[in-house]
């Protein structure tokens, strides 16, 4: 028992420490020989808990929270709800599911000059960003979900005479679901993604407006510490995504991942 | 109509979609009329959009937003001139320059990592979190280390391309089938070889989609430095363009930079099909 463990901390908890304790390692010692370009962790950590300090950093993160939270919500409802209407109206799946796709190909940073020049750059522009970067993922997957409902299934549930929102309660809704929340997860970290890119793009306000104007100022360690402040927020949203998507079908889980 | 005349109709309908059935010429007939049916339900949203699109702005935004005319209007006169050529050329030219120098680094170091679990973890801390992270955060780091240059660019451009490769590249060499590996091994083949002639053949597809994902972040990556240090190139022609009220130009830019994007994911697609014809189901 004893062995294992070691044996199981040798093999997945030492290397990435290991590595994480090498490259710290190395931005100090690069960070002493080049302090304008690269400052020391010390100060990068220094710079996040001054900021903290001084309450700069959680208006910054209240800001970015806004614009995050009300283009996700608007996304997950709207896709979600585009992409069963999609499953049910063949219709209007038949007239404009190539255009999701077809506008899913456009760079959303590549429209955010015709978003600021038509709706400048107020919460409601910048929540427009968020939500097309993370709108698509989930409709996308909605659809996707609602074309792996088993046709055979539809077909009994016509033939015994089933009311329609039973039809959506008990076939479609359980069969897009898991589909659906793989999307949320995608959106969740797209609209990050997004927050950022309406930051940089529209103007500069909460994190990503710290980061672009520190790096402006040439204060190195200001915007190392918010890029790693926001690495972490990045891989947190990942894992709640994933959760999520457990959450949502657990009979999947081990099946196709 | 009963129900049940909508059910039998409903059934028919799909079966023509799905082509179980109905193979009759009667079939193909209304499978025929419905094709039709669709392409006008298609172009009549179209229309829809359009008009709407150009409607809305001429009554309520700005008229310094593009209209669908005006795009329309601009697409010759943006496509023959001389310094949309040269910024796309330069776009272009750094974004295949690094998804070449990124897949380089990406699908060698995947293939490693995907076969060695140690050093997968040794790596998982970087490669993870810079996954996770949105790429845009990376430009002021990349402008203060490199300047507001097209190194910075090419940079970024890189990290945008090889990462996906890294992680779906180790994905695929992870899930390389054990047998075919043991049986390798058995009949004494050497390690290199292994790797060459039997992780990678298994791995293509999964390396493929790595490619996939790549173009896109690489394209977004290169807008990204150009807006924001200004660099000549085709995300600077949309800003410029757009602030200096020639909309309609910067939209065309726009939707060629799309067009460029989808058309790279596909000719990656036809390059798998060349380069591994067996897995034209994966």
């Amino acid at each position: 028992m004893g062995r294992n463990l070691g044996v199981t901390l040798w093999r997945k908890v030492f290397p990435p420490v290991l590595s994480l304790g090498i490259g710290l390692a190395a931005w100090e010692v690069l960070g002493r020989r080049e302090p304008i370009l690269l400052d020391t962790p010390r100060h990068a950590v220094d710079a996040l808990v001054n900021m903290a300090k001084s309450g700069t950093l959680w208006k910054a993160l209240g800001e970015s929270g806004l614009l995050y939270g009300i283009g996700l919500a608007a996304a997950i409802v709207l896709g979600i709800a585009y992409g069963l209407l999609l499953a049910r109206v063949r219709l209007l799946r038949d007239s404009t599911e190539w255009l999701v796709y077809a506008l899913q190909a456009v760079p959303v940073v590549g429209v955010t000059p015709f978003i600021l020049a038509g709706l400048g750059f107020g919460v409601g522009a910048k929540s427009l960003v968020v939500f097309l970067v993370a709108v698509f993922p989930i409709l996308i997957n909605t659809i996707y979900g609602a074309h792996q409902t088993p046709t055979t299934l539809l077909e009994v549930a016509k033939l015994s005479r089933s009311k329609e929102w039973c039809l959506w309660r008990d076939v479609l809704l359980p069969h897009t679901l898991p589909f659906a929340m793989a999307g949320v997860s995608q959106g969740i970290a797209a609209a990050f993604v997004g927050t950022i890119a309406a930051e940089f793009f529209l103007n500069p306000t909460g994190v990503g407006g710290i980061l672009l104007l520190a790096s402006a100022r040439f204060q190195s360690a200001t915007v190392l510490g918010v890029t790693i402040l926001i690495a972490v927020l990045a891989v947190a949203f990942i894992f709640v995504g994933r959760i999520l998507e457990g959450l949502a079908s657990p009979w999947r889980k081990g099946v196709d991942r | 109509m009963s129900s049940a005349a909508k059910v039998l109709e409903r059934d028919g309908g799909r079966q023509a979609r799905f082509g179980r059935f109905g193979r009759s010429s009667a079939g193909r007939e209304s499978r025929r009329a419905k094709a039709l049916a669709n392409l006008v339900a298609k172009l009549v949203v179209l229309a829809v959009l359009l008009g709407v699109w150009q409607l809305v702005v001429k009554l309520w935004l700005p008229d310094y937003l593009p209209t669908p005319t005006g795009v329309v209007s601009k697409i010759g006169p943006t496509l023959a001139d001389p310094s949309f050529a040269d910024a796309l050329g330069d776009s272009v030219r750094a974004i295949l320059l690094g998804l070449a120098i990124g897949c380089a680094i990406g699908i060698p170091f995947g293939v490693i990592t995907g076969r060695s679990d140690w050093l997968r973890r040794f790596a998982a801390p970087y490669v993870g979190g810079l996954y996770a992270l949105p790429l845009l955060v990376l430009v002021p780091t990349a402008t203060i280390w490199l300047g507001y240059s097209s190194a910075a660019r090419l940079f970024l451009i890189v990290i945008a391309a090889a990462l996906p490769c890294v992680v779906n590249t180790a994905r695929g060499a992870q899930l390389a089938p054990k047998s075919l590996i043991e049986v390798a091994q058995i009949l004494g083949v050497s390690k290199p070889r292994v790797l060459l002639d039997v992780v990678l053949p298994a791995t293509l597809p999964f390396v493929v989609g790595g490619v996939q994902v790549a173009v896109g972040r690489a394209v977004i990556a290169a807008v990204s430095v150009e807006f924001i240090a200004s660099l000549k190139g085709v995300g600077s022609f949309i800003l410029v363009n757009a602030q200096a009220f020639h909309q309609n130009e910067a939209f065309v830019a726009l939707l060629i930079l799309a067009a460029l994007g989808a058309f790279g994911r596909v000719a990656i697609e036809w390059l798998l099909r060349w380069l591994a014809p067996w897995q034209r189901n994966a």
